[in-house]
């Protein structure tokens, strides 16, 4: 099946009634967790998928990807609305943004933010379209060297793109490995590290784990705080930016449109990742770098097209490959193995309804999203206004039961207890919690693909050397560690 | 000094110790053929290696002082610690009691926690519980635990 035509059947899957409305419920939700600061979509998607277990695969999915895309929308309402990120990818938004509301362009800050957003978005979805089956037929030639060397290669993208330091990101990583190793030893089947408790046997769900991290943990955070969120006063008059603000943000929104492009493909890089680079990027070649912090449309444009953007191609690996790039993604992966599909090369010829129907549902998607943003954002508004003290223990019972849902079990919602408090300490300790999610998810890979590699050379690593494709990820592995290195000698030398 | 990273380098100093010492009895095998224990060994020593990286240059580094206290300092972590404190206690409590008492118990106190009054935090933690239990054993059949008295 061709692109054009798999599109095309994706669309007479995602325009059945229940996907449809699937589809509609994802954005809703996905807004009102992108417009409520605290829970971002890792939460949202690992707190919602039980409400998933009883629909058809494609159903679960369109809606999970649904609150994917709609969280990447809602952020940018209260980053511009009450300077306070809904989500991660929307912190960059907050600089400019709330500074063109205090001066009375909040309309046009959201308009901008939104049709940026449908513009690099769909882009995005084209390149996925696009790229994914070719990749796919590629990724059928693989064997475990080449898995091997392309994981590695990705855990040295998440730590060369980590947010604050290399090393910790590094030791989460390792970390996620770790916590992946309990259970059965996927060749020997013999146990490691359950301590003969009988709940270890098949190791630790990822829903659990993503929940503590991503949804208890972030509660824990907000209950600190003890100041009320302020809401600025505006009146939204016209959502619809002016021919000069279309003129002066046509080339930021297509330079986050590439920049998210292609982030959102490298493991570790995604929306955030790419929201912070195009920003520098557009104050780097604006001809008025002095305005940027101070209300420059194109701190608005860039950095939400690039997490739309970024959003869309991060599908291509997961879709392709059956390797998350980002965290999102890596819980979205562990929805998918839990209805029984296992993302990768074979997808798109086993699961072509799942497959193209979830490309065409993002397809629709946007265009849900434009239309549901634009008018209601007086309502998302009055959302903000729930306070905090009712809306988290709402959030933690939702934990609570997402959690236990998985496999009904109270141990897992030990389990997520744990990692909420893991979580909490991590973000006082400033530690990143992604990387040790995507490790996680990787890890049973990585070692299942090492292991496979060496019986199959007999024990030698030139299989990893002799085969072009697992060269090339680790020569980029090695750049990769070669770089900083070098970089900061370079720094040393000439301070 | 960074104590942050001090502490964290050492609790996962020790971590890589362990589990070094624990895929030893598991048994690492041999290149030609891995076994049970290769993989946690090979990660504990990369974890070994990156956290007295991580403990030195906490040691090294004296221009960025962080102090335990500085880390504590804002008065709302006591909530959040309570609040942990009240799921581990529902979670030790829910077999037995069942989804409707416990989570109503882990509701109010909770809300109680974010000084709501208490007669809201009671009818509050009330509804919650009859609308979570409404919708996932109602309406999703999430077979919820039933307790002694069977809801």
């Amino acid at each position: 099946m061709d692109a054009i035509s798999g599109l095309l059947y994706g669309l007479s899957v995602a325009f059945e009634v229940q996907h449809l409305l699937l589809l509609v419920a994802g954005c809703v939700l996905g807004t009102l967790v992108g417009v409520l600061p605290g829970i971002g979509p890792v939460g949202a998607i690992s707190i919602l998928m039980p409400l998933t277990f009883q629909l058809p695969p494609a159903g679960a999915i369109i809606l999970l990807a649904g609150i994917y895309n709609g969280a990447m929308y809602g952020g940018s309402t209260t980053s511009i609305l009450i300077n306070v990120p809904g989500e991660a990818a929307s912190v960059v938004t907050c600089l400019d943004g709330h500074q063109m509301a205090k001066k009375g362009q909040a309309g046009q800050a959201l308009g901008i933010a939104v049709l940026g957003s449908f513009i690099a978005g769909t882009i995005g979805l084209i390149g996925l379209q696009l790229l994914a089956v070719p990749l796919s037929s590629l990724a059928l030639k693989f064997g475990p060297p080449e898995y091997f060397s392309i994981i590695l290669a990705g855990f040295t993208f998440i730590v060369y793109l980590a947010q604050r330091s290399m090393i910790k990101a590094a030791l989460m990583t390792l970390i996620g490995v770790v916590f992946s190793l309990i259970g059965l030893d996927p060749i020997t089947a013999q146990q490691r590290m359950t301590f003969g408790n009988i709940h270890l046997f098949e190791g630790i769900s990822v829903v659990p784990l993503a929940i503590g991290l991503f949804g208890l943990a972030e509660v824990f955070v907000n209950l600190e705080k003890t100041k009320p969120v302020k809401i600025l006063h505006v009146r939204i008059r016209n959502m619809f930016p002016g021919k000069s603000q279309w003129l002066q943000s046509r080339w930021a929104i297509l330079r986050g449109t590439v920049i998210g492009f292609f982030l959102g493909i490298l493991p570790g890089g995604g929306p955030v990742m790419s929201t912070f680079i195009s920003y520098g990027v557009e104050k780097r070649v604006s001809k008025h770098p002095e305005t940027f912090g101070h209300g420059a449309i194109e701190g608005v444009a860039a950095p939400e097209s690039a997490n739309n953007a970024a959003a869309s191609t991060s599908f291509i690996p997961l879709l392709t490959l059956g390797i998350p790039p980002n965290v999102v993604l890596a819980v979205l992966l562990g929805a998918f193995l839990i209805h029984g599909i296992t993302p990768g090369p074979l997808m798109v010829v086993e699961h072509p309804q799942i497959f193209w129907g979830v490309v065409a549902s993002m397809y629709l998607g946007n265009v849900i999203l434009v239309i549901l943003n634009l008018p209601l954002i007086p309502l998302w508004i009055q959302v903000l206004r729930i306070p905090e003290k009712l809306l988290y223990p709402l959030v933690i019972l939702f934990c609570l039961v997402g959690a236990y849902s998985v496999s009904n079990s109270v141990f897992d919602i030990g389990v997520m207890l744990f990692f909420g408090v893991a979580g909490y300490l991590m973000k006082k300790f400033e530690f990143e919690a992604a990387p040790l999610v995507l490790g996680f998810v990787l890890g049973p890979m990585l070692e299942v693909n090492l292991r496979r590699s060496l019986l199959m050379s007999q024990g030698s690593f030139s299989i990893f050397i002799d085969r072009p494709i697992a060269l090339g990820a680790l020569i980029v592995c090695l750049i990769l560690v070669v770089l900083p290195l070098a970089q900061k000698i370079y720094r040393k030398r000439h301070v | 000094m960074d104590i942050r990273n001090l502490i964290g380098g050492t609790v996962f100093l020790l971590l890589s110790v362990f589990i070094l010492i624990y895929s030893l009895g598991l048994g690492i095998g041999t290149l030609y053929n891995p076994q049970a224990g290769f993989m946690p060994a090979v990660v504990s020593l990369l974890i070994l290696v990156f956290s007295l990286i991580l403990v030195s240059t906490a040691l090294r580094n004296r221009s960025r002082r962080v102090r335990l206290r500085h880390v504590w300092q804002t008065p709302g972590w006591k909530k959040s610690m309570m609040v942990a404190g009240s799921i581990a206690l529902y979670v030790l409590a829910l077999s037995s009691l069942g989804y409707l008492p416990a989570t109503f118990g882990l509701m109010t106190l909770v809300l109680l926690i974010n000084r709501i009054r208490w007669w809201v935090a009671l009818s509050g933690a009330a509804g919650l519980a009859a609308l979570s239990w409404g919708l996932f054993y109602g309406l999703l059949n999430t077979p919820l635990p039933q307790g002694i008295w069977g809801f």
